[in-house]
């Protein structure tokens, strides 16, 4: 027992702490699912490629972290994004930590979260399924554009296209009160995320965020991942108040949003 | 299932340990301050973001108190093979951890072992909650 939990721990040093999530127990897994996932991606009525399926993410608690393949090598800070980096500890001592309050984690620390994620996909719209704290985020796919005058949001507004085979995703309307990652790179509500999704066979999606955030950086950057489909984990609820003693015992403070991300 | 969980329970350990930097953790619990618990468990929460673990432990003046321990988000510790029944009531445990900040008796589990030396839940804190 003792033997394998250090070749596990091992392995994980391997693999250079990629997902933690185990998948294979859970109930109703089947073996035969995950077969011949090299076969051909499945393809929507209008002939594009589905990126229907419950998917293995990339957990990235740092995009610059470089033990994880596909990371940001040098973040481009501005001085405002720099001092936001520095302040973040300050920051959350006096407006508090807002995925400690349970509010949205946004969407790249959904899409780089501990917890799975579910795309169901048709010709007008993919929609991206969170298990964390249960939220959803839609994306047309049918031409329509940004809705006018909408108010900012923590996942924002997004639309997507087609480029060729590759479905391409921007985010705006961002209110600037989330940040990159679980270690809290920052950005503001001037970002803009543009992501690609490719299907390169049945099991496999290559994904890439990248963030335009001239408040924050002086230039674009990008994370590249892998993800592999993952047919034996079904979504779960996450109620995140049920049991939020850190914020109920005053651990966590009330999260007061800050008042200079425009 | 049992390997696969021992397993799980090595990369959760060695994440807590990675994301020294996790903001939730650091803003509630003090890596400086470890902290042993052995005691008799009084109640289970299972529940999001994480679970918590209540047991009466007896200091060396023999006064008892009730602390509360968190442990893992429930659906990851799902999937690992625990069950809200792995631990019940009445169940003598040793829980290394480390204090909360409050003063309260609250710690973040890393550990939880029964008497035998089987080791249920932990994985706390090992990524965004």
């Amino acid at each position: 027992m003792k033997g394998f939990v250090v070749v596990g721990t091992v392995c994980l040093l391997a693999l250079g702490l990629l997902s933690a999530r185990a998948t294979s127990q859970a109930p109703g897994a089947s073996g035969a699912a995950s077969a011949k996932t090299n076969r051909p991606a499945p393809r929507l009525a209008n002939g594009k490629p589905s990126m229907a399926g419950v998917w293995d993410n990339t957990r990235r608690a740092d995009v610059t972290n470089p033990a994880i393949p596909g990371f940001v090598k040098e973040l481009p800070y501005t001085a405002w994004g720099k001092a936001k980096w520095e302040s973040y500890d300050s920051f959350m001592q006096t407006n508090g930590d807002y995925v400690g309050n349970c509010l949205p984690f946004g969407m790249s620390r959904s899409i780089y979260g501990p917890h799975p994620l579910q795309i169901i996909h048709d010709n007008d719209h993919l929609v991206m399924l969170f298990e964390q704290n249960s939220m959803f985020h839609i994306v047309p796919t049918d031409g329509r554009p940004f809705t006018k005058d909408l108010p900012p949001s923590w996942f924002g507004e997004s639309v997507g296209r087609w480029d060729g085979d590759t479905l391409v995703v921007e985010t705006v309307n961002l209110n600037g009160y989330t940040r990159v990652d679980t270690i809290g790179h920052p950005m503001s509500a001037r970002a803009r995320i543009t992501q690609t999704f490719r299907r390169v066979d049945f099991g496999t999606i290559e994904h890439t965020f990248t963030l335009t955030d001239p408040k924050t950086y002086t230039s674009p950057w990008t994370v590249k991942d892998t993800w592999t489909l993952d047919p034996g984990t079904k979504l779960l609820e996450y109620a995140c108040m049920e049991n939020n003693r850190a914020l109920f015992e005053g651990r966590i403070k009330p999260f007061v949003p800050p008042d200079d991300v425009d | 299932m049992k390997r696969t969980a021992l397993f799980v329970i090595g990369v959760a350990l060695l994440s807590a340990q990675a994301l020294s930097a996790h903001h939730s953790f650091a803003a509630e619990f003090d890596r400086n301050s470890p902290v042993t618990l052995t005691g008799s468990v009084t109640r289970v929460d299972w529940g999001n973001p994480h679970i918590w673990v209540f047991l009466d432990v007896k200091d060396d003046t023999g006064k008892v108190s009730n602390w509360g321990v968190e442990g893992g988000a429930p659906n990851a510790l799902f999937r690992n093979g625990w069950r809200k029944d792995s631990l019940k009531v009445g169940d003598t445990v040793t829980v290394e951890g480390f204090k909360s900040k409050d003063g309260l008796p609250r710690a973040n589990a890393n550990r939880v072992t029964l008497p035998d030396g089987r080791r249920v839940f932990a994985g706390s804190s090992s990524g965004d909650r």
